[in-house]
């Protein structure tokens, strides 16, 4: 079971995990859910606004491809991922993960699998809005080490 | 004798969207083209008097499939050029 969704409004992460913990009847033992927040400030200096770009079609397939990868190396009952796009500015949430297994170290294992290849291999563009200019965000080595620690 | 050509759909994503001035256009190319000429044909037309459009660290989509620049373009594909993603 899982659900991807792509859209500019806001989620609750309590109607989530409400719903998720309903499909699930008593089969998890864990569900661990990842929110991720525009900050207000960036290693570039103040955030003011962050536009998240996409291509509608192609980066869902992106993200059901990375599921598929976290379900084939884990036992996972349900996963969510929600990635909001278009205008969001600092305090907003960015995206929801939320992975349901029998045990935790699976949920927590693949919920940050999910959030490190997202980083790197779901189809988003950031652009950030600052004091002054707005400049477009270029991938970090963090992002492309912490993807390739799961290929080790 | 008349050239064939083959009539593709070409979309601009970020900030190539936005050094060119347009998030998609329609194009005419020779038949047995490649992404890589492709490239070429956008560099030469718009990149001559605009030094933001560096189309040498872009990424190819081929009707929502990454492809290297080898690859052959057919008619009516949906061609995507885009920068480095980030996401999350």
């Amino acid at each position: 079971m899982h659900s991807v969704r792509v859209q500019e409004e806001d989620f609750s992460i309590h109607a989530e995990w409400k719903a998720c913990h309903e499909r699930l009847g008593g089969k998890a033992g864990a569900v661990v859910s990842f929110v991720g927040l525009v900050r207000e400030r960036s290693n570039t200096g103040n955030v003011s606004r962050l536009y998240l770009e996409h291509y509608p079609g192609m980066t869902e397939t992106s993200i059901e491809q990375i599921v598929a990868k976290a379900q084939q190396r884990w036992s996972l009952f349900d996963v969510i991922v929600i990635h909001r796009v278009g205008e969001l500015q600092p305090e907003d949430q960015i995206v929801l993960v939320i992975v349901a297994s029998a045990h935790r170290a699976d949920a927590f294992a693949a919920c940050e699998f999910i959030m490190d290849f997202l980083k790197t291999e779901a189809f988003f563009w950031k652009k950030e809005t600052g004091d002054e200019e707005a400049v477009w965000i270029e991938p970090t080595l963090n992002d492309t080490y912490r993807r390739e620690k799961w290929q080790k | 004798m008349t050239t064939q050509s083959i009539t593709i759909q070409v979309k601009f994503f970020a900030s190539l969207r936005e050094s060119l001035g347009m998030s998609q256009i329609n194009l005419t190319v020779p038949v047995e083209s490649t992404v890589e000429m492709l490239l070429k044909e956008i560099q030469d037309t718009y990149g001559r008097d605009n030094p933001l459009i560096d189309i040498r660290h872009v990424h190819v989509a081929v009707n929502q499939q990454l492809v290297e620049f080898d690859q052959m373009i057919e008619q009516d594909d949906e061609i995507a050029i885009f920068p480095p993603i980030t996401g999350g």
